[in-house]
């Protein structure tokens, strides 16, 4: 079992309760995302799938992330396609990292081979920059700077 | 770890899920009302704290200046996706029941996935983004135990 200890509770995964919330992407390769996001963020990978179909998971500070590579339509979602990322200009979610110190985080994680879009930039009360995985997907990193 | 209501982190970083939306006052309810969200920002971003996690809506556009060549906008095709909100549940057939009775709308009934390690299901938040509803299997819960 691995949890994410949160008082007063640890949501844990899998839930012996209640839900989790994790975070699936669609991957060209399960290997090399768990390892980018074990090596970048400090992530643990608590599976790498199998060749049945089973997913790959990474523990994320306070969430998981599961990644698979795309395919489908399956029976309980008989009109839907998984794919990596068509166009990684045009985005509609994404993962979103609020940081503490945006400064440190950019440096640590550009030395361990993340690809940022910009050097931090401050913006409607808070400093940003994104990250690009190795799918494309953009990855936010935030600090506030208004909300306490 | 500490969370707190906002994710602002003090040291190191949280996750979250950042969703592009039409409309912020139907996501808030979806999220808060038939998923049990807490508000914790109405709007421009909002902020919903989600079980171990956050849910940031907000409306499209850009590029920005940290994302020069990124448009925020809602799906497009609802019907190809690459990355969602996961969220494993501890008893499937209760969440269906009790977040369908209070509107949501699921693609199929929970149904066991071919890979042996989960049942699924899948919701349409009001942009049309697919959420999955998951429970792992016996078998997908003795393995995490025996490589935790």
């Amino acid at each position: 079992m691995n949890a994410v200890q949160i008082e007063p509770k640890s949501y844990e995964m899998p839930p012996r309760d209640g839900f989790t919330v994790t975070h699936f992407i669609t991957v060209a390769d399960i290997d090399r995302s768990a390892d980018f996001y074990e090596k970048v963020f400090g992530g643990r990978i608590l599976s790498r799938g199998d060749s049945k179909g089973a997913s790959g998971h990474i523990q994320i500070a306070n969430t998981w992330l599961i990644v698979n590579v795309g395919g489908g339509p399956t029976p309980d979602k008989p009109s839907v396609t998984l794919s990596v990322p068509v166009d990684p200009d045009k985005v509609s979610s994404f993962l979103n990292i609020r940081v503490a110190d945006i400064q440190v985080c950019y440096e640590l994680w550009k030395s361990r081979g993340a690809e940022f879009i910009t050097e931090p930039k401050e913006k409607y009360g808070e400093i940003r920059c994104y990250i690009r995985d190795p799918d494309g997907y953009i990855i936010e990193v935030g600090q506030s700077t208004d909300l306490t | 770890m500490n969370l707190p209501n906002a994710p602002v982190a003090h040291e190191g970083f949280f996750t979250c899920h950042f969703f592009t939306v039409r409309d912020q006052e139907k996501s808030r309810d979806f999220y808060v009302r038939i998923l049990g969200g807490k508000l914790i920002k109405p709007e421009n971003p909002c902020y919903i704290k989600l079980v171990n996690s956050w849910i940031i809506l907000n409306c499209g556009g850009g590029p920005t200046p940290d994302k020069p060549e990124v448009t925020l906008e809602t799906p497009p095709d609802l019907n190809r996706v690459s990355s969602f909100l996961n969220l494993r549940v501890a008893d499937i057939w209760a969440c269906y029941k009790e977040w369908g009775d209070k509107g949501a709308f699921f693609i199929t009934e929970p149904l066991p996935n071919p890979d042996g390690w989960e049942w699924r299901c899948y919701m349409r938040d009001p942009d049309g983004y697919i959420i999955e509803v998951g429970q792992y299997t016996q078998l997908a819960i003795d393995w995490f135990n025996s490589h935790s």
